[in-house]
C-alpha cells in the first residue's frame, strides 16, 4: 500500500460493479453488512450482491415482490456475500478473487443458459 | 490512414443511429404541413444531440464505463429504477415504431398488410443480433443506411432554394393557426432527432470498440460529422415533403401516403426508393434500439453484457433483446397506425429526456469519472437549456394534440 486511501462504504462501495478475477461481471454491490461487537468498533462484514437486497432497498413493496419472485427458481447460497479479504481491487469496479460460474450470483445466469438460450439456434456455442 | 478511414466509418454509422422512423415520420408530416418552417426544430435537436454524442463518447474513453453503469453508481440504484423503467418503457414504444415502419414498407412492397410482416421482422432483427458481432451490426446498417441519400439528391433536384433553408433554420417562427400540431410537431422533431438510445448505444459502443484516449479527436469529429450528416437527410426528408406534398395539399397521417414524395423527382422509381430508404433505416434503428435496451438492463443490473460475447456468454443480456423485441412485435402486431404511433414515441421521448440527459450532465462534471475531460460550462448550458425547454414544450403540447387529434 502506497497511501492512504479513505473510502465512503455508501459513496464508493454500493452499487459498484463487481467483477471476478477474469473481469468478467458478477453484479453490482447491493448491501453492506456490519458486525456490531461489544467492546470493540463495529465492521464491515460481508458485501451481498443479490437482487432482492437491491429492490428491497428501492422500496417495501418491491422487496417482497423480488423476494417472491426468487423463492420460486434460485437455489441455496442466496444472497451471495463476500469479505474483504475476496476484494482484490477496488477503483470504479470492485473485483473480486472468485470465479463467477461458481458463484450463486450465477444462478439465473446459468438457468437461462441451461434452460432456453440451449435450445435457440447457435445457443450452444 | 486507418485512423481516417475509422472517422469516415463513424460518420456513416451514425446515420443508421440516426435517420429512423421517427426523423421519417416528423419530417416528413412537418414539411408537408408547415413548409420550411419547422427546420428551426431539426437544427435545435441537432446541435444537442452533437453535444450529448461527443459527450458519451468521452465519458466512455475517459472513465472507460458507460453512462448507465456510472449513473448507478454515482446514483444509486433506488434512484435509478424509476428513470430506467420509464425510458424501457419509451424504447419499447420507439421499439414498435421502428418494426412498424419496416411492415408497413413491406406492405407498401407487396400489398401484404403490414401486422402480417411483424413476427417475420421480429425473427429476421433477433437471428441478426443472435448471431452477428457489434462490427457487422453497425457497419451494415451504415452501408445500407446511405440507401437514405436519394431524399438530398432529391431535394436537389427540385431545386430547394437554399437562402431560404438557411433562414427556417435560424429563424423559430410560429404560424398564425394550427399552433398545437405545429409545437407538437417542433417537440417530435426535437425528440427524434434527441432520442436517448442513440447517446446510450454510443457509450457502450466506444466501450465494445475498446476506444482510448487517442481517440479524444476522432470521437469529437464522428459525433459532430456523424449527427451533421445524419440531420442533413432528415433535413432533405422535411424539404422534399415541403416542395411535393404540400402544394398538393397532402397531409401525412400514414406513410403511404409520405411515400409520394419521392415521386416527382425520380418517377416512379421514387416509390420504391421510398420503401427501401423506410425500411432499412428503420430495420438499422430497430438493431441499435434492441441493443441499446439490452446494454441499458445489463448495466443497470450490472450483468456481464456484450454484443460479441456469444449468446452463452451472456444469457440474460440476450435474452433481453429477445424479449424485448417480442414485446414490440406484439405491439405493431395489434394494427396501431405506425406513423401516429412514431409521433407519439418521439414526443414522450422529449419528455422524459432530462431523466436520462440531466444525470448524464452531473456526470460530466464528475473529476472521478472524467479526470481532466470534464465539461465546459458552455457545453453543459447547451444541453441542459434544450433539453429542459423541449421536455416543457412536449408536457405542453402532448395534451393539446391529443384533443386536438379527436
Amino acid at each position: 500500500m502506497k497511501r492512504r486511501r479513505l473510502i465512503y462504504l455508501v459513496r464508493d462501495v454500493l452499487d459498484t460493479q463487481v467483477l471476478d478475477r477474469k473481469k468478467r461481471a458478477i453484479g453490482k454491490v447491493d448491501g453492506i453488512g456490519l458486525e456490531l461487537r461489544d467492546g470493540a468498533p463495529p465492521r464491515v462484514a460481508y458485501f451481498e450482491s443479490d437482487a432482492v437486497t437491491a429492490w428491497r432497498r428501492f422500496g417495501r413493496r418491491s422487496g417482497r415482490w423480488a423476494a417472491r419472485m426468487a423463492s420460486r427458481w434460485r437455489g441455496p447460497g442466496h444472497p451471495y456475500r463476500f469479505p474483504w479479504l475476496r476484494v482484490r481491487e477496488l477503483d470504479i469496479d470492485m473485483e473480486i478473487d472468485v470465479d463467477v460460474e461458481r458463484t450463486p450470483a450465477f444462478d439465473f445466469e446459468r438457468w437461462l443458459r441451461e434452460h432456453v438460450v440451449r435450445y435457440l439456434p447457435g445457443g450452444r456455442r | 490512414m486507418k485512423r481516417f478511414l475509422g472517422i469516415a466509418l463513424g460518420i456513416v454509422t451514425s446515420i443508421g443511429g440516426f435517420l429512423d422512423a421517427g426523423s421519417i415520420a416528423t419530417s416528413s408530416q412537418a414539411g408537408a404541413a408547415f413548409g420550411y418552417s419547422l427546420l428551426w426544430a431539426l437544427a435545435l435537436g441537432t446541435v444537442c444531440v452533437i453535444f450529448l454524442v461527443e459527450m458519451s463518447g468521452r465519458f466512455a474513453i475517459a472513465s472507460q464505463h458507460t453512462i448507465t453503469d456510472a449513473i448507478r453508481k454515482r446514483f444509486g440504484f433506488p434512484a435509478l429504477v424509476v428513470p430506467f423503467a420509464l425510458t424501457m418503457l419509451v424504447n419499447l414504444l420507439v421499439l414498435a415504431s421502428e418494426l412498424g415502419g419496416v411492415c408497413v414498407a413491406l406492405e407498401l412492397a407487396t400489398g401484404i398488410g403490414f401486422q402480417l410482416w411483424a413476427i417475420p421482422v421480429a425473427i429476421a432483427l433477433w437471428l441478426l443480433l443472435w448471431v452477428a458481432t457489434f462490427d457487422v451490426v453497425e457497419e451494415g446498417t451504415a452501408l445500407l443506411g446511405l440507401v437514405t441519400l436519394c431524399f438530398v439528391v432529391a431535394a436537389w433536384k427540385l431545386g430547394a432554394e437554399p437562402a431560404e433553408l438557411a433562414r427556417a433554420l435560424v429563424t423559430p417562427s410560429l404560424p398564425p393557426d394550427e399552433r398545437a400540431h405545429y409545437l407538437f410537431l417542433a417537440v417530435s422533431i426535437v425528440g427524434a432527432t434527441i432520442a436517448p438510445y442513440l447517446f446510450l448505444f454510443y457509450s457502450s459502443g466506444a466501450i465494445e470498440d475498446d476506444w482510448d484516449k487517442s481517440y479524444l479527436t476522432p470521437n469529437r469529429l464522428i459525433a459532430a460529422g456523424g449527427m451533421l450528416f445524419g440531420a442533413l437527410i432528415s433535413m432533405a426528408v422535411l424539404v422534399v415533403a415541403a416542395l411535393t406534398l404540400k402544394p398538393e395539399g397532402i397531409h401525412v397521417e400514414s406513410y403511404e401516403q409520405a411515400a409520394l414524395m419521392l415521386l416527382p423527382a425520380f418517377g416512379r422509381w421514387g416509390f420504391w426508393l421510398f420503401i427501401v430508404s423506410l425500411a432499412v433505416a428503420c430495420f438499422g434503428a430497430a438493431l441499435e434500439l434492441s441493443l441499446a435496451s439490452a446494454y441499458a438492463m445489463a448495466q443497470t443490473f450490472g450483468w456481464n453484457w456484450g454484443e460479441n460475447l456469444r449468446p452463452r456468454k451472456a444469457a440474460r443480456f440476450s435474452m433481453a433483446y429477445t424479449v424485448f423485441i417480442a414485446l414490440a412485435a406484439l405491439i405493431v402486431l395489434t394494427g396501431l397506425n405506425p406513423m401516429k404511433l412514431t409521433l407519439f414515441s418521439m414526443a414522450i421521448t422529449a419528455v422524459i429526456l432530462p431523466l436520462t440527459a440531466m444525470p448524464f450532465l452531473i456526470l460530466m462534471n464528475d473529476r472521478t469519472y472524467m479526470g481532466s475531460h470534464v465539461n465546459s460550462r458552455f457545453s453543459n448550458i447547451v444541453v441542459a437549456l434544450i433539453v429542459l425547454v423541449a421536455a416543457v414544450l412536449a408536457i405542453v403540447s402532448i395534451p393539446l394534440e391529443i384533443i386536438g387529434s379527436r
